[in-house]
């Protein structure tokens, strides 16, 4: 049986990074939300925000969706259904681990 | 962090909701307009037509205010249609006093305020936390219900209607509260970027939501002036009042593209009636606005023929700029066609003509809305965007 110290190193790095669990929250609260609104919600600044939606992206969380209204080009983000799962899953093995820290006796440490 | 990703989940899922300037916009043109029905002199009565008629173009340009500040979350459809709740209270409950003021029914109290009593009560029940203010609302309800609440006992239709109008002003200065404080909520709960240069579409739209200002500002300052002078300043003071904000409009719209040139993919055709479809809101609002000065100014003016007429041709013309695509909207055209000839050809008190205007206009914009969501919904499933959402905290 693990403890509750080795489970948390098996959270995933990608989701798990504050800066990147924000986005997914944001997106996760919304059906797709565009690049200003991220950086607002957020208040990362624009390279940030951009190197983590590109991990994002690679990791198959995110879509990134590029439209125009008008003559302003607009960078649409949305959470995938990929995403969806991850984040739930993490919020699931986050609580389990809450729940095993309060069971943690002296001894097993 | 725990709070911090409350917060971020908290607004984003409720942004739509949290734009309270427009709530407050309304609140404000609903106590104008009701405090100046109640206390103007019976030949200017009509005149808080114009402000309410310019109201939802003040609201497009608010909107396009917050887009470009603060970024677009698009919520799940049904969120976004929960959000125009404030909207649908009001016109309700305007259509259901309307009636009530006719005496074609006897609810107990005012509608509008009854429906607003529900609403605040269920924002306060699902949002305690964020949004406490909505206690205002809830008891600014609560005040125009007592107000109302012996409605039966007054069988005269003038004090009927100051009745109404005197619960409607109390709404009004509550939505405008409320909205403010929503707006300071959102404000306050969202990291403030460093805004670029603004673009021409910035300007632009700057520029349209300066204009409808202007327009509701020089046409109550106008009024006043009307109201405090002679009957025969107001129609001088109106065209002022046009002149100036159309003055200020052309200046600062067309000033950015003086500077660049119109984009190519802007420029409207050789047809003088086609602009862009950017612009077509405001025409449309220009044109309203005019066709209710009309109405108020005409002198044997007894029902709102120029609007109604105003709102078919709009709405055929909006039809025409996105044909087939939005060819539905040529129901609006049809309805105010009919309400005209009903108009003309029976003998009808003022308040049943304006109900009777109301009722047909609000219902095929509801029409036109309900063919419209249908279209989108239909175009979101096709793009698989109906999945089920989780909440994330």
């Amino acid at each position: 049986m693990s403890t509750p110290f080795e489970d948390l190193q098996s959270l995933s790095r990608l989701v798990h990074e504050p800066a990147r669990l924000a986005i997914l929250v944001a997106l996760s609260a919304c059906e797709k939300a565009d690049f200003l609104f991220l950086l607002n919600v957020t208040g990362l600044t624009k390279g940030n925000l951009s190197s983590h939606l590109a991990k994002l992206e690679q990791g198959g969380l995110i879509e990134i969706e590029k439209a125009y209204e008008g003559r302003q080009p607009i960078t649409y983000l949305r959470l995938t259904l990929e995403g969806r799962q991850a984040l739930k899953a993490h919020w699931k093995r986050l609580d389990a681990l809450r729940t095993a820290a309060k069971k943690l006796k002296p001894h097993m440490v | 962090m725990d709070s911090d990703l409350r917060r971020i989940a908290f607004v984003t899922r409720r942004y739509i909701e949290l734009r309270g300037l427009m709530l407050a916009l309304m609140g404000a043109t609903v106590t104008f307009g009701a405090l100046f029905a109640c206390a103007a002199p019976e030949r200017f009565q009509t005149l808080w037509e114009a402000p309410v008629i310019a109201m939802p173009f003040g609201i497009i340009s608010i909107e396009a205010g917050y887009r470009l500040t603060f970024g677009r979350a698009k919520p799940p459809l049904w969120q976004d249609v929960l959000a125009a709740t404030p909207m649908f209270c009001l016109i309700g409950g305007i259509i259901a006093d309307l009636a009530q003021l006719g005496f074609f029914w006897q609810p107990p109290a005012s509608v509008g305020a009854l429906l607003f009593a529900a609403y605040a009560t269920w924002i306060l029940v699902r949002d305690w936390r964020w949004r406490p203010h909505y206690v205002l609302l809830c008891a600014a309800s609560v005040i125009a219900i007592l107000m109302t609440a012996d409605i039966a006992s007054v069988s005269s239709f003038p004090s009927r209607l100051v009745l109404f109008l005197r619960a409607y002003a109390v709404l009004g200065a509550a939505m405008t509260a409320v909205g403010l404080l929503d707006h300071k909520l959102l404000v306050t709960s969202l990291h403030h970027q460093t805004s670029p240069p603004p673009t021409t579409q910035q300007r632009a739209s700057f520029a349209r939501g300066t204009f409808v200002c202007a327009t509701v500002l020089v046409l109550a300052v106008s009024i006043a002036l009307g109201l405090s002078g002679s009957e025969e300043l107001l129609v001088p003071n109106v065209s002022i009042a046009f002149s100036a904000a159309f003055f200020v409009f052309t200046f600062r719209y067309t000033r950015p593209f003086r500077r660049r040139g119109l984009p190519k993919n802007d420029v409207a055709g050789l047809s003088p009636f086609r602009v862009p479809l950017t612009t077509a809101p405001l025409v449309m609002g220009f044109a309203l606005v005019d066709a209710a000065a009309f109405d108020v100014l005409a002198p044997s003016s007894m029902f709102p023929l120029g609007t109604t007429l105003g709102v078919g041709a709009a709405s055929a013309w909006w039809a025409w700029q996105a044909w087939p695509a939005r060819r539905h909207y040529l129901l609006g055209a049809v309805a105010a066609a009919a309400t005209a000839i009903a108009l003309i050809a029976a003998q009808t008190t003022p308040i049943r003509a304006f109900a009777w205007f109301v009722l047909t206009a609000s219902a095929s914009v509801a029409v036109e809305t309900l063919i419209d969501y249908r279209a989108l919904r239909r175009s979101a499933d096709e793009r698989g965007e109906g999945e089920v959402h989780v909440d994330a905290v």
